[in-house]
């Protein structure tokens, strides 16, 4: 099972009236449609309050769902629209320039469309990056190469197994450990966080 | 146990997990537990490391979400299949209605020349032949559009025709003389193998070509 995969699944469980499963799915993709948002609106209680507003008409359509496109992408388009009636509603002209919902989150070549970032704000995204990054650097070796094989190159357990030359369950373990490791030192940030 | 717990979470967001054991993984992960905080923390982490844009959020968003949601009905995908046969129904109906426009568009196109070939060829036959008398009047009297079995009819004296439907019975098309040749050595192949051959329909079928005549004394 595929990250997409995986998506379906719990898509298919709120579809069934599983709402632990829809709650999974909004933990998931909070951080990445709210900076969508932010590309729209510049309060960022406004901004909020759309992303909850996308995740509230989101769940009520899910039984619509077809699966013929991926979660994410058909919730990111939701709010791209959520976010264009709030602003019309305030008597705000929406932009006419979309990026696409692969583009949307990327760092590079993306073309922001706003950038609401507070400066606390902006300071604490990148003291929550800087930890990744630090962190990941102080790991040993086999976690670093573990975690690097799984989240920036995207590759499967098998994959990352036949590189490593070890079996899959270390490979799962290696993972974990390394995502342990990180979260340690982000929990204090996250939870500070407001 | 927990860090085997915690541990399945992990397996779970890259879908590595097995289908009982995320069964049973969701069970735990009721809203007050911490295991969704952790999940959370855990795709800020991959986002990071993936370089995606991240805009930490509030740690009760999730929450405030879902006790928005407390009172909506559960969802169901019955609106999905109800819409999924509307679908289907719709282009099922489309896809009726330009196969009967097709149909009788082309209709009067296709089906007259036939129609009238038919007539034509059968009418034409029927006056070459001496065929026995029921069937040669079954075969004056039959409509444009049904075929009559007199040419099949015991007794009657094998004559062939052109296959094709376009091509006028009286006029039929030059045929080529390599392949007329291929015919008769497949033929005679055949017949030597003692097995049975297409080539003497074939052949009978064939128009006979005709060699001019030269005038005696031309080629002096």
């Amino acid at each position: 099972m595929g990250e997409s995969d995986l998506d379906q699944a719990l898509v298919e469980r709120v579809q069934n009236g599983d709402k632990r499963a829809f709650d999974l799915l909004v933990r998931k993709y909070q951080h990445k449609l709210v900076s969508v948002i932010s590309r729209y609106i510049n309060d960022w209680s406004e901004c909020q309050d759309v992303a909850q507003e996308t995740f509230i008409r989101a769940y009520r359509a899910i039984g619509s769902f077809r699966g013929d496109a991926q979660f994410y992408t058909w919730v990111y388009k939701i709010a791209i629209n959520t976010a264009k009636n709030h602003l019309v509603s305030q008597g705000r002209r929406p932009p006419t320039d979309d990026i696409a919902a692969e583009d949307a989150v990327q760092f590079e070549g993306a073309t922001r469309l706003h950038d609401s970032a507070t400066p606390e704000r902006e300071l604490m995204r990148q003291e929550i990056e800087r930890t990744v990054f630090d962190t990941v650097e102080q790991l040993p070796e086999e976690l670093k190469i573990a975690i690097t094989l799984r989240e920036v190159d995207g590759l499967s357990y098998e994959e990352i197994a036949e590189t490593m030359n070890c079996p899959i369950g270390t490979v799962r373990s290696r993972i974990f450990r390394a995502r342990e490791a990180i979260d340690e030192k982000l929990r204090p940030l996250l939870s500070e966080e407001s | 146990m927990n860090e085997q717990i915690h541990e399945q979470l992990s397996a779970l967001m890259d879908g590595e997990l097995e289908r009982d054991q995320t069964r049973f993984l969701l069970k735990r992960m009721t809203s007050g537990s911490e295991l969704p905080l952790r999940w959370a923390r855990y795709h800020v982490t991959r986002q990071a490391l993936r370089r995606q844009h991240l805009q930490p959020v509030s740690v009760h968003f999730a929450d405030a979400v879902m006790a928005r949601l407390e009172h909506e009905p559960a969802a169901s995908s019955s609106s999905r299949g109800s819409h999924s046969w509307l679908r289907w129904g719709a282009g099922g109906a489309i896809a009726a209605s330009v196969a009967v426009a097709a149909l009788t568009l082309t209709r009067p196109v296709v089906e007259e020349p036939i129609a009238a070939n038919n007539a034509r060829g059968m009418t034409q036959i029927a006056s070459i032949r001496t065929a026995p008398a029921a069937a040669t009047s079954a075969t004056t009297q039959s409509s444009a559009n049904v075929f009559q079995t007199p040419l099949l009819a015991p007794n009657a004296p094998v004559e062939t025709a052109p296959a094709s439907f376009g091509t006028d019975l009286v006029e039929p098309a030059v045929a080529d003389p390599r392949l007329q040749s291929y015919l008769v050595r497949h033929y005679q192949a055949t017949g030597t193998a003692g097995s049975s051959s297409f080539v003497p329909y074939v052949l009978l079928a064939a128009p006979q070509r005709e060699t001019p005549v030269q005038p005696v004394g031309q080629n002096r």
